[in-house]
């Protein structure tokens, strides 16, 4: 903290006074640091111990603060003394008092350290510039049916200029083509008229939206905030954009696939076919032009099946009910039979089941399609493990086949001709994507799926339904997951919203989700870099581009703040104003290791700060005890350690390293996608090497931790600590 | 106030949409009615379909409003009254006294003088805790509270004493702000349908029979029994869909989450105890979309048993257990499954708040969502039963409402 | 493989029987599970409200268990669809009786245009003895004696002739319907037929079914009172007669009509009639007052037996009181209101609701031949 005007205080309140030494803890920031001044308060949350120190900012000119107190779960908003002064709350009340042993020599020891790697945090970091650029809050919004248009619509009326490209000749999607549409409004049992010619009308009467039909988008060039989108048609132009929303909607499942219900049959038709058979105003048989006397409707055609699509299209059960009540209608003594494996109407549309299931002339029944066949003028269903019967065939004029979704992402025709184990992520980056976006990105030109059976551009996380893996293009409606128009339009909107803070945050050089807001930014020290592209090809977000000599270009606007890249890095050239490699490899440094005869080992900890952290915390909340040897360092993300840190580790004496971070695997919970398991890669090299240098590759431990497992942290720590024993103290102590 | 935004509700929804809208600008008021923020998912042990934490979501949550000075979060808070019009509504919110004042530190030591106990809501009233405490673990604010309906009051006292910071405070009253806002979203959620009501399926009457909600209590490692479900190993446990929705003596709706949640608390189950049998009752699993996945993946365990067929009643058994009755409607026969546990997946009721005049309501208590043009919003299962991913979702995009005043 | 067609027609008649609410039902099968009068291994009425919904009359016609139902309606009580199966089932036994009935009379008795004929033919026919067979001035002679007006010879003349013709179609219907359970469940017993009766008799007289009703569990004692009623009454009315027989055959002498109130017979008389009315008058206050949900619906037919079965008794009883207080004009005319309801009810009674007793014991004697999950 040489060139920085640092004020330690140190609280003795919550049971620190008791656990350590405070006046040797000041002791020691006298001796080691160059502090300008060190305090300590019993009760330094006060706001007289608060104002203590605004005044000591005021009057000694500080620019940066240690705050050796509690964690930040309580009293988060106290210690803020503006933009200006750099904070560094060090934990020694969850991480220390409230997790060892009251006034034991290894407390004081371990309270000692923290202060010692917080001196040495905040002598490696500055102030935080935020990268500011001029950005466009123009939204683009690819697909003109009920989703784009509402998006369109949000976005105009929130007053951002919106491009709406479509590919066809005019807007609406699929909903133009739709008799009526499912409830959405009280009492949640009627079939509401079709409101798209409205919604398309306000869209073109909207004066902040351009729309563009029979466009589609040649190439996205740049970064959120600054997308060069070139729109063809006929012609091409370019216009910048700030965000895009993808709402291309969805496609049948092909219907020739279907052989297995009799697709190829002239009087077997998709509920797609059916819907277009209404709206048009005659329902007839397509193979004679007579009118229907009895349908039949199969669910899950198509849908639910390893065969076809896997999962459920969720709405074909509502459409089948709406499209029985227009055969109904217009056929008052025609038969409507409904064949499903289960009645899918979840939430309101329960009652919209209920009321058209009140019509006598629609017959429903649980069953398991065998096979649909001719017979003579009419068609035979045969129906297995029926309600009605374990074998039953049902006759029908017409057979309406619920066929389900896919999304219009997702192209079967893109092929990698390598088997599923070989394939690299960029491999995976191009299979089967349609060509939407076209983003001139380093990791592909379109939005990953979710997962391989699953063929959606959806978001992996529960609570973050739009974090996707490209900051500032965000997926919405049956493009992203099977869904109808009432979740389309609900879903179009938060990504709408989505878009115009991504706008709003990038313009402001801030990060998006998860690390919102925050204004740091990796820099990367060129001159150094050797092109071996691991920062590439490593970030999950595509933010890196390479130039031809594999230079990576950094779009800080595309960039999550992970640091993955960083960890990556074997050059160490990577870092940020307020986390680097000189900032964590001081730290561990700072750390003092007790010398081999001192019968004491020292583990060095590497958490991630988004689950492991806090349940870390949350064991010093539940005052549960763990060894005194561990020294606990948070990550932005696992993803973010580089192994130089571990070299510093095992130089510096540390008899082993244990990193925590989040589950990874097809569930995974890392918030940057692959930082937990790329971590997980690196120590497995790192383990080779120790093996190498004949140290034992146990020596590091890559663990897991979910933040409700507070418990399992001392069965970690303690857990390594008794395998530690077992083995020599690290032989490289003291060199 | 047209650049500023009040959301009713500090569970996952209203924390969204009040994150949401301050990330692209606004000044967002939270006004919560519990002591911490978190509602209902702090409470649940795992997400479906990935099995994840809930804690989880909501700390990074959290560390957005720690970093976030345009929230301002109102715990222990309700919303009296609303009156003017959109761009200019005039909301009154009233705080009431959490008898702890802002000097706590969260040490602790109150708690361990505290000499009454009461039912601990958080966990559902399946353990006791201390009438002054911390909401939970992973409660935001991290401050203690007294429940006074425990409390013995002043009179009592040790609190009082053993906290260094004068931190306790016996003369705080109610207190009401007058907030003025540009539009309204109302993220007030669920409670649980009363299984009670539920009278042929024995909740409160017979051993063992529990709720959904307490399950992922039962089954949480910060649970009141560490994860460990029950006291015993569980060998068989039903799970009873449908309990209270799809009913038109209860719930009419179907509550849309309760099939994924069973699922769900199956895995629970059969992760603990290997050796374990699950009975899953239902009359249609209703796993849609992507979730279908969830299912195959436990039609594929050989000691799940998925018996499409309503419970009818559950009775009283021998050596402690309970008994399920069912028509097995693919088996076609009734039968009667003796188990260790029987979990009611019960439904989700919206929550009625105190302000009568504002917002409508339909016959069910969710609030229309139709009411867009006039700046009065609901979001997630204020507005309709679904499931957490489908509530944050909405919770994002009616932020876009309060935009575009 | 089975060919189903559904029939709407069908549906729409369940519908219009009572089973208005049959749509409503998604198959849930809490109905079945909360019977508990329903057999395990082939539990109703789920399944049977499926063919009714698919109009498959060929299902339920010769469904042992429509008759096994004896509309407890804790189906319909706790049914979360609102669909009553309870009442369908009833709808159901209704066209079911319909069907079976002799010459398909049954359809007669339920339809309520049909009533004043159907009254009217014992009316005339009893005007026709009274006409013919009554003594001259029997209005004034004292003490009343009502076969004065309506000799018994007379009467039986009629009622025996149509008892006979009730009985035939009692027994037609019987064994149209045991054709038809043959027919759909197989003809292999496990139980000898004369044990099946017995053990049918058994729960017939313990009323062993309906005593597992729950939420309508006060009309089993109910029921039990009109049943025990009603038999002793109508032995009361073959005990006179035959009285009357032997006295007339010459086999003995016993004591003739008038009996005197300590007769065990007019005990027996008035103990059945007073039993029995207690009996209607719980069971209709209850369908008057109770949500139908919980008793039922009351169709046409239900109705037109209730009124008939009280009106059979209390014109009985009103009849007997204006005989002992001696005036003579209501006593007849009522008597002879009596006579024409007692016609009604019994020659009828293969057609009407009554015949339930007939159809329920025979599906109860056939499920007692076989052995089935209790």
């Amino acid at each position: 903290m040489s060139d920085k005007k640092t004020g330690v205080y140190i609280c003795s309140g919550c049971g620190l006074g008791e656990a350590f030494d405070v006046a040797a803890l000041e002791k020691t920031v006298g001796d080691e640091f160059n502090a300008a001044l060190c305090k300590s308060s019993g009760f330094l949350c006060e706001e007289a111990g608060v104002n203590e120190i605004k005044g000591d900012i005021r009057n000694e000119g500080l620019d940066a603060v240690m705050i050796a107190a509690c964690s930040t779960r309580v009293n988060y908003d106290v210690f803020d003394f503006g933009e200006k002064i750099l904070v560094e709350r060090v934990d020694l009340r969850e991480k220390v008092a409230w997790c060892q042993d009251e006034g034991s020599e290894d407390t004081l020891d371990m309270a000692k350290d923290y202060l010692r790697m917080g001196a040495a945090k905040l002598k490696e970091i500055e102030l935080t510039v935020p990268f500011v650029q001029d950005v466009s809050d123009t939204i683009l919004v690819i697909g003109g049916g009920v989703a784009g248009m509402t998006s369109a619509l949000g976005a105009g009326a929130a007053g951002h200029n919106v491009l709406l490209v479509e590919k066809s000749d005019r807007l609406g999607g699929f909903m133009r083509g739709m008799k009526k549409t499912l409830p959405r409004n009280a009492p949640y049992i009627n079939l509401e008229e079709n409101s798209i010619e409205q919604l398309t009308e306000e869209v073109k009467a909207d004066r902040k939206i351009s729309v563009h039909l029979n466009s589609i988008i040649k190439s996205i060039v740049g970064a959120p905030g600054m997308f060069d989108v070139t729109i063809e048609n006929g012609a091409t132009s370019v216009v910048r954009a700030g965000a895009v929303v993808v709402a291309t909607g969805f496609r049948p499942y092909e219907k020739e696939k279907l052989t297995d219900f009799g697709s190829d049959l002239p009087d077997v038709v998709t509920s797609v076919e059916f819907e277009g058979m209404a709206a048009s105003g005659k329902i007839v048989r397509p193979s004679n032009g007579e009118p229907v006397g009895s349908a039949l409707f199969v669910q899950c055609a198509g849908s639910r099946d390893k065969k076809h699509l896997p999962y459920c299209s969720s709405i074909c059960c509502s459409v089948s009910l709406k499209q029985a009540l227009y055969l109904r209608e217009e056929y008052p003594d025609s038969s409507a039979t409904i064949v499903y494996k289960d009645i899918r109407t979840p939430g309101k549309m329960e009652l919209f089941y209920k009321q058209a299931q009140l019509d006598p002339g629609i017959f429903l029944v649980k069953g398991e399609i065998d096979n649909v066949t001719r017979d003579g003028d009419n068609l035979q269903v045969h129906v297995n493990d029926s309600l009605l019967g374990p074998a039953v065939s049902l006759k029908a004029d017409l057979v309406v086949l619920a066929t389900g979704m896919v999304s219009s992402t997702y192209d079967a025709s893109v092929t990698i001709d390598k088997p599923e184990d070989q394939m690299t992520d960029d491999d995976r980056a191009k299979s089967g994507k349609a060509s939407i976006l076209n983003l001139q990105y380093r990791k592909g030109p379109e939005l990953p799926h979710l997962k391989e059976e699953f063929a959606f551009p959806d978001s992996h996380f529960i609570c973050f339904p739009y974090e996707t893996q490209r900051t500032g293009i965000y997926a919405a409606g049956s493009a992203r997951s099977p869904q109808g128009i009432a979740d389309s339009i609900d879903d179009a909107l938060g990504a709408t919203v989505k878009a115009i803070q991504s706008v709003k945050l990038v313009g402001a050089g801030k990060a998006v989700s998860p690390r919102a807001g925050d204004t740091s930014y990796p820099d990367f020290f060129l001159q150094r870099c050797t092109q071996c592209k691991r920062c590439t090809v490593e970030c999950p977000f595509g933010t890196l581009d390479e130039d031809k000599k594999g230079t990576p270009k950094p779009n800080p606007t595309r960039c999550r703040r992970c640091g993955i890249c960083m960890g990556a890095c074997p050059e160490r050239i990577i870092s940020f104003a307020n986390y680097s490699i000189n900032m964590i490899s001081s730290m561990i440094k700072a750390i003092e290791a007790p010398d081999e005869f001192s019968g004491k080992l020292r583990v060095l900890m590497f958490v991630c700060e988004n689950d492991a952290m806090p349940a870390i915390e949350m064991a010093g909340l539940n005052r549960l005890k763990y060894d005194a040897q561990v020294r606990i360092i948070p990550l932005r993300c696992l993803g973010s350690t580089n192994i130089v840190w571990i070299a510093d580790a095992l130089a510096a004496g540390f008899d082993g390293v244990i990193m925590l971070g989040c589950k990874h695997g097809d569930d995974y919970q890392c918030h940057f996608v692959k930082g937990s398991e790329l971590a997980e890669t690196r120590m497995s090299k790192v383990q080779e090497t120790l093996d190498r240098l004949m140290l034992e590759s146990e020596r590091i431990l890559v663990e897991s931790i979910s933040i409700n497992e507070a418990h399992k942290v001392p069965e970690i720590i303690d857990g390594f600590m008794e395998n530690l024993s077992d083995m020599e103290p690290n032989p490289y102590k003291g060199f | 106030m047209s650049g500023s935004l009040l959301v009713i509700g500090g569970g996952i929804a209203g924390m969204t949409s009040a994150l949401e809208a301050a990330e692209c600008g606004l000044k967002v008021h939270l006004v919560e009615k519990d002591f911490s923020l978190g509602g209902r998912v702090l409470r649940m042990n795992r997400y479906f379909p990935k099995l994840c934490p809930p804690a989880c979501g909501v700390e990074i949550n959290y560390r957005r409003l720690r970093s976030n000075p345009d929230v301002e979060v109102l715990t222990n808070s309700e919303v009296v009254s609303i009156s003017g019009v959109r761009g200019e509504f005039s909301v009154v919110v009233e705080t009431s006294p959490r008898y702890v004042n802002a000097r706590c530190t969260a040490c602790g030591d109150c708690e361990k003088v505290c000499p009454v106990k009461g039912k601990d809501p958080h966990n559902y009233g399946l353990s006791e805790i201390t009438a002054i405490r911390a909401p939970h673990k992973m409660a935001m604010p991290m401050r203690y509270a007294i429940d006074m309906d425990v409390c013995e009051g002043e009179s009592c006292g040790k609190c009082v004493t053993a906290c260094k910071y004068g931190a306790v405070d016996f003369a705080m009253k109610p207190v009401r702000t007058t907030l003025v806002v540009g539009s309204v979203i109302y993220a007030t959620g669920w409670k649980p349908y009363d299984a009670g009501k539920i009278e042929n399926l024995g909740y409160g009457k017979i051993a063992n029979v529990v709720t959904n909600v307490e399950m992922e209590r039962l089954a949480a490692p910060d649970g009141p029994n560490g994860g460990a479900i029950m006291d015993k190993p569980v060998k068989k446990v039903a799970f009873v869909q449908c309990a209270g929705s799809r009913d038109e003596n209860h719930l009419p709706y179907c509550s849309s989450v309760c099939c994924m949640a069973s699922l769900k608390q199956a895995t629970y189950v059969r992760e603990r105890y290997p050796d374990s049998e699950v009975y899953i009752f239902y009359i249609d699993l209703r796993a849609s979309g992507k979730y279908q996945l969830f299912q195959d993946k436990l039609m594929g365990d050989s000691n799940v048993h998925f018996i499409k067929g309503k419970v009818a009643k559950v009775e009283d058994g021998e050596h402690g257990q309970a008994v399920v009755v069912a028509e097995d409607i693919l088996g076609g026969e009734k039968i009667r499954v003796a188990v260790d546990l029987v979990v009611l997946a019960t439904g989700m009721e919206p929550v009625t708040t105190r302000d009568e005049r504002l917002p409508d309501r339909d016959e069910y208590g969710f609030i229309s969502a139709n009411q867009g043009r006039n700046g009065i919003h609901s979001v997630g299962v204020a507005k309709s039963p679904v499931d957490v991913t489908t509530t944050i979702r909405d919770a994002t995009g009616s932020v876009v409402k309060a935009l575009c005043l | 493989m089975s060919v189903i067609q559904p029939d709407i027609g069908v549906s729409l008649r369940v519908m219009e029987k009572g089973g208005d609410s049959l749509q409503k039902c998604f198959q849930c099968g809490n109905c079945s599970a909360i019977c508990d009068v329903t057999p395990d291994d082939d539990p109703f009425p789920r399944r049977e409200m499926l063919y009714a919904q698919w109009g498959q009359k060929e299902k339920l016609l010769g469904n042992v268990n429509v008759w096994l139902c004896h509309q407890c309606n804790d189906c319909s009580f706790h049914c979360p669809g609102g669909a009553n199966p309870g009442d369908v089932m009833a709808a159901v036994r209704n066209l079911s009786f319909q069907h079976y009935s002799y010459l398909g009379f049954g359809r007669y008795l339920s339809d309520p245009k049909l009533a004043p004929l159907l009254l009217a033919i014992p009316a005339v026919l009893i005007a026709l003895v009274v006409a013919v067979g009554s003594l001259p001035g029997f209005m004034s002679m004292k003490p009343i004696v009502f076969s004065n007006m309506a000799p018994v010879m007379a009467i039986d003349l009629i009622f025996i002739p149509a008892m006979v013709f009730a009985v035939v179609a009692g027994l037609a219907g019987i064994i149209a319907i045991w054709r038809d359970f043959t027919a759909h469940y197989g003809d292999e017993r496990d139980v000898a037929l004369i044990k099946a009766v017995w053990l049918t008799l058994l729960g017939v007289l313990r009323h062993d079914k309906m005593k597992k009703c729950v939420v309508n569990a006060p009309r089993t004692n109910a029921h039990l009172l009109l049943f025990y009623g009603f038999f002793a009454l109508l032995a009361t009315t073959t005990l006179v007669a035959l009285m009357h027989w032997i006295n007339l055959l010459g086999i003995a002498s016993v004591a003739e009509t008038p009996l005197p109130l300590s007769h065990p017979v007019k005990v027996l008389g008035n103990i059945g009639a007073i039993t029995a009315l207690s009996g209607i008058y719980i069971i209709v206050t209850r369908r008057l007052t109770l949500n139908a949900k919980q008793v039922g619906g009351t169709l046409y037919y239900d109705s037109f037996f209730g009124v008939v079965l009280f009106l059979t008794i209390a014109t009985g009883i009103l009849a007997e009181l204006f005989r002992l207080v001696d005036y003579s004009f209501p006593a007849f005319a009522i008597y002879y209101v009596h006579l024409v309801f007692v016609f009604t009810l019994l020659v009828y009674a293969p057609f009407s609701k009554f015949a339930h007793m007939l159809y329920r014991a025979t599906a109860l004697t056939f499920t007692n031949t076989r052995k089935r999950k209790p």
